[in-house]
């Protein structure tokens, strides 16, 4: 969020014309800008999630269920939780979204998509090997997740966060990625290292 | 080229053909450049539309995302379009999420997305959501500046104009020559019309081009010239007729006086450059009454139309033959060397006349006399000498006929005066212009009136009052006196008869019988009848002759005047001693008184010898037993010595002026009479 508002605050100066106007969208970029300071790392949750939901839409499942989509969660952060309230029961082109909260690698089940937070390389590698044969779609919250073997890296890099893809997990598992969404993102090739 | 007039036939159809053509051209400018216009920003609209889409399409993941940096390249991708200037990119929440501007100037785009941003005449913005499958991630507005286009529009719009005024042009230079195959027959049409109007002649026509219209005028005119040429002929046929008629004698079919007059007021003029003579002769035929009144006036215009052949067949090319009056003819003659010229053509036309003619099988011999007079160039004065010629042709006349004779000024204008005289005494009677007036004579013994003596009168209506002694010898020369005297003669039986009526005593009427007149064989029966139609008693009839009845044969008057004096008219001898007085007949003739002329009473007092003669006549009236009777009193002395002499009867202006209204004379004498009759005549008071 805070890349909107300081995109907002860099307008304000040669904004609206209107008096009335004026004063108004200045007490809005108050409020928000307030607002966005407090509940900044609510917030970076928020985009992550939504990160999530889209890459839902740009990319496409080899086969299996066309009416739901299991969105599994595993790891030692608070994403289940933002996860679960805000994607649940949401649909993605048709497919409702159902987010699983796992607390071991042993509970997870045949999931579509796999977030995986903030893990230990050991951990990671741990969780990969146990969905490494189905086609599911790994993301996590580091460069070390795409690097040790993951598909999708939503890392955090000064206000954004960037989008790291590792194209050979993702074509070993006939996943496809729409290349809209290929241009915005670092690829990342095998175990390690950026191509 | 050559500019017609504003207003001229020419110049409509020019403004017609140019305006037609700019109207058009104008319209067509005016619809190819509005749909050029349309036509360019619909196409730049679909441009930008395809654009957004496209921009939009590969932004979605940058929006999907928040990749800004992202969506800032794909937007810089429109720098490869001129014409967009601005894209504004637009997350779901319509939050401004990326931008491109194309320099520095170009205003910032607005931090919301807003619907219907105002578009201006420079700038033309589209936006479009974009979507991702049913998803809509936000909305892309690029913009364009429409200068260039402008400016394009507005060079395609010159090149229209410029295209437009070279095919006006073109359309005028056509126009004038599509005019031309218009006006041009109007303009020959209008020219021949003022050919017409400045000739006056019909005789122009015009070119007939074509079966156009104009063509069908021209046709038109043509016929309508034709037609007009053709009356104005047959209108100048009868006036040249008309002309001819008014100079030509339509008898013999030569000129008339009147051109005649024309004729010789022109060789006059001519005169003064000529070094010839003009001569006229008057031409008038002898006899020519005769044979009207024997044979008729058919033969006799037939006659006239001989006389007319015959003297045409003399006169040369350059002379002029006219008809002048009845039987009078008139030529011109010209170029004559002197005056001897001009007799030896008169006795040349006298002799070509001389032959007899024949008409209707009668033979007819007739003469001419001819009155010539001449004009010479040196001549200063200007004389009538239509009237010279007429005067020496009475001349002519007068010493015996079938003659010429050439005026001279001695040549009497009274005998001209008596023709004119005679012609006008020929209808005076009709006209009643003759009347009579009656003077009174009285009885020397008792004053009363015995008779009247009634005397013609002529009053011309512009010649006046015409004496007897002027009229009467024309009257006799001319055989009028006949008629006249009968005329006369009526009327004083009548005005006697209601003397009668007035007078206590008889009243005589005294009326004069010429000799020529007494000549007639019907004298006689012709007073007689007259006594008879008017009821008057012939004792009171008084028939006064001259001596010259005496002349030739007495013995034939004298049965006459016997005849007369068996009726019970009394006869009386007038102006006795001045004409031819035979005394030795005078016992034979019955006469009862004796009128002695009025010279011997007005040279009474002159000498003692006219005083004895009149005495001595006097008294051989009354020896031979008859009353005498002296005209002429003017004075109370001669009415003295007439008394003192022993004249019966007296007449006079001292004792009564001649009247028409005797009358009312009458009457006053009368009553005078009445109160102071006495035997004692005292003319100072009676009269």
């Amino acid at each position: 969020m805070g890349i909107q508002v300081r995109a907002i605050a860099n307008h304000a100066k040669s904004g609206p014309r209107g008096p009335l106007r004026q004063v108004l969208k200045a007490a809005a970029l108050l409020l928000l800008i307030s607002g966005g300071m407090l509940r900044a790392q609510e917030d970076e949750r928020a985009v992550r999630a939504a990160f999530v939901f889209n890459l839902t839409k740009y990319v496409s499942w080899p086969q299996g269920r066309h009416d739901r989509l299991v969105l599994g969660v595993i790891g030692n952060g608070s994403m289940g939780p933002v996860l679960k309230q805000i994607l649940n029961g949401k649909t993605s082109d048709g497919r409702r979204i159902n987010v699983e909260v796992h607390t071991s690698e042993n509970e997870l089940r045949d999931c579509d998509l796999l977030y995986v937070e903030d893990s230990s390389p050991e951990r990671i590698r741990a969780i990969l090997d146990r969905v490494q044969s189905r086609a599911v779609l790994t993301v996590g919250d580091s460069d070390q997740f795409t690097r040790a073997g993951g598909m999708v890296g939503l890392v955090r890099s000064g206000d954004q966060i960037e989008i790291h893809v590792n194209l050979d997990s993702l074509r070993s598992r006939q996943l496809e990625m729409s290349s809209r969404l290929l241009n915005l993102a670092v690829i990342v090739s095998g175990n390690g290292g950026v191509r | 080229m050559k500019f017609p007039q504003f207003n001229s036939l020419r110049a409509n159809i020019i403004t017609v053909v140019v305006l037609a053509s700019s109207l058009a051209v104008g319209l067509f400018t005016a619809l190819v450049s509005y749909v050029n216009t349309r036509s360019s920003i619909a196409q730049l609209d679909s441009r930008l539309a395809t654009l957004a889409d496209v921009i939009g399409q590969n932004s979605a993941a940058a929006l999907d995302f928040r990749d800004a940096k992202a969506a800032e390249e794909v937007l810089e991708a429109l720098r490869r379009e001129p014409p967009v200037i601005s894209a504004c990119l637009y997350n779901t929440r319509s939050l401004l999420f990326s931008e491109y501007l194309r320099n520095a100037n170009i205003a910032p785009c607005p931090r919301f997305a807003t619907i219907g941003r105002a578009t201006s005449s420079d700038r033309r913005s589209v936006v479009r959501a974009i979507q991702r499958g049913t998803d809509s991630v936000g909305s892309i507005e690029v913009t364009a500046d429409l200068r260039d286009l402008n400016d394009r529009n507005n060079r395609m719009l010159v090149v229209a104009i410029m295209m437009a005024l070279v095919s006006l042009t073109i359309a005028a230079f056509s126009g004038a020559v599509l005019q031309r195959r218009i006006s041009k027959p109007v303009t020959q049409l209008a020219s021949a019309m003022n050919r017409v109007t400045a000739d006056g002649t019909f005789e122009a026509q015009v070119p007939v081009e074509g079966d156009d219209e104009i063509a069908q005028l021209a046709g038109g005119f043509n016929r309508m010239l034709t037609e007009l040429e053709r009356r104005n002929q047959i209108a100048r046929k009868a006036e040249s007729k008309l002309l001819e008629q008014a100079r030509t004698d339509s008898l013999t079919g030569l000129p008339n006086r009147r051109y005649l007059g024309e004729r010789l007021g022109h060789e006059l003029a001519r005169l003064s450059e000529e070094k010839w003579i003009i001569g006229l002769l008057y031409i008038d035929l002898d006899g020519f009454k005769l044979v009207n009144d024997s044979l008729g006036h058919g033969v006799g215009d037939l006659l006239l139309c001989e006389v007319a052949k015959r003297l045409k067949s003399r006169v040369r090319g350059t002379d002029t033959l006219a008809r002048v009056g009845g039987d009078e003819f008139t030529v011109i003659l010209t170029g004559l060397e002197d005056d001897e010229d001009a007799v030896v053509a008169a006795n040349a036309f006298i002799q070509s006349l001389s032959r007899s003619f024949v008409i209707d099988g009668n033979e007819i011999t007739i003469g001419a006399s001819v009155g010539i007079t001449t004009r010479h160039p040196a001549m200063s004065d200007d004389p009538d000498l239509l009237k010279q010629a007429d005067s020496a042709m009475y001349a002519a006349k007068r010493s015996g006929k079938n003659r010429a004779v050439f005026f001279s000024p001695e040549l009497g204008l009274v005998a001209r005066e008596r023709l004119t005289l005679e012609r006008e005494l020929r209808g005076a009677i009709g006209r009643g212009e003759i009347y009579v007036e009656y003077q009174p004579e009285f009885s020397t013994t008792t004053g009363r009136i015995v008779r009247f003596e009634a005397l013609a009168r002529w009053r011309h209506p512009h010649l006046g009052n015409i004496p007897p002694a002027r009229f009467i010898p024309v009257a006799e020369e001319s055989g009028l006196i006949y008629a006249l005297g009968e005329f006369v003669m009526e009327q004083a039986c009548r005005e006697c008869l209601e003397w009668q009526r007035w007078s206590p005593a008889p009243v005589q009427v005294a009326v004069n019988v010429s000799a020529l007149q007494f000549t007639s064989e019907l004298i006689v029966e012709e007073i007689e009848t007259i006594l008879k139609r008017t009821g008057l008693g012939p004792e009171l009839l008084q028939v006064e002759l001259t001596e010259s009845v005496m002349i030739g044969s007495l013995n034939h008057s004298a049965k006459k005047m016997m005849r007369l004096r068996s009726l019970g008219v009394t006869l009386a001898i007038d102006d006795f001693g001045t004409g031819y007085s035979c005394l030795g007949y005078l016992p034979e003739l019955p006469f009862s008184s004796l009128k002695i002329d009025r010279t011997f009473v007005r040279n009474l007092q002159l000498n003692s010898e006219t005083t004895t003669m009149l005495q001595s006549m006097i008294d051989l009236g009354k020896k031979m037993g008859m009353r005498v009777i002296v005209e002429g009193i003017e004075e109370a002395t001669q009415f003295e010595a007439v008394v003192q002499m022993g004249a019966d009867e007296v007449q006079g202006y001292l004792l009564g002026r001649p009247s028409s209204a005797p009358r009312v004379q009458f009457a006053q004498h009368f009553e005078k009479r009445r109160t102071t009759i006495t035997g004692q005549l005292s003319p100072q008071v009676e009269f």
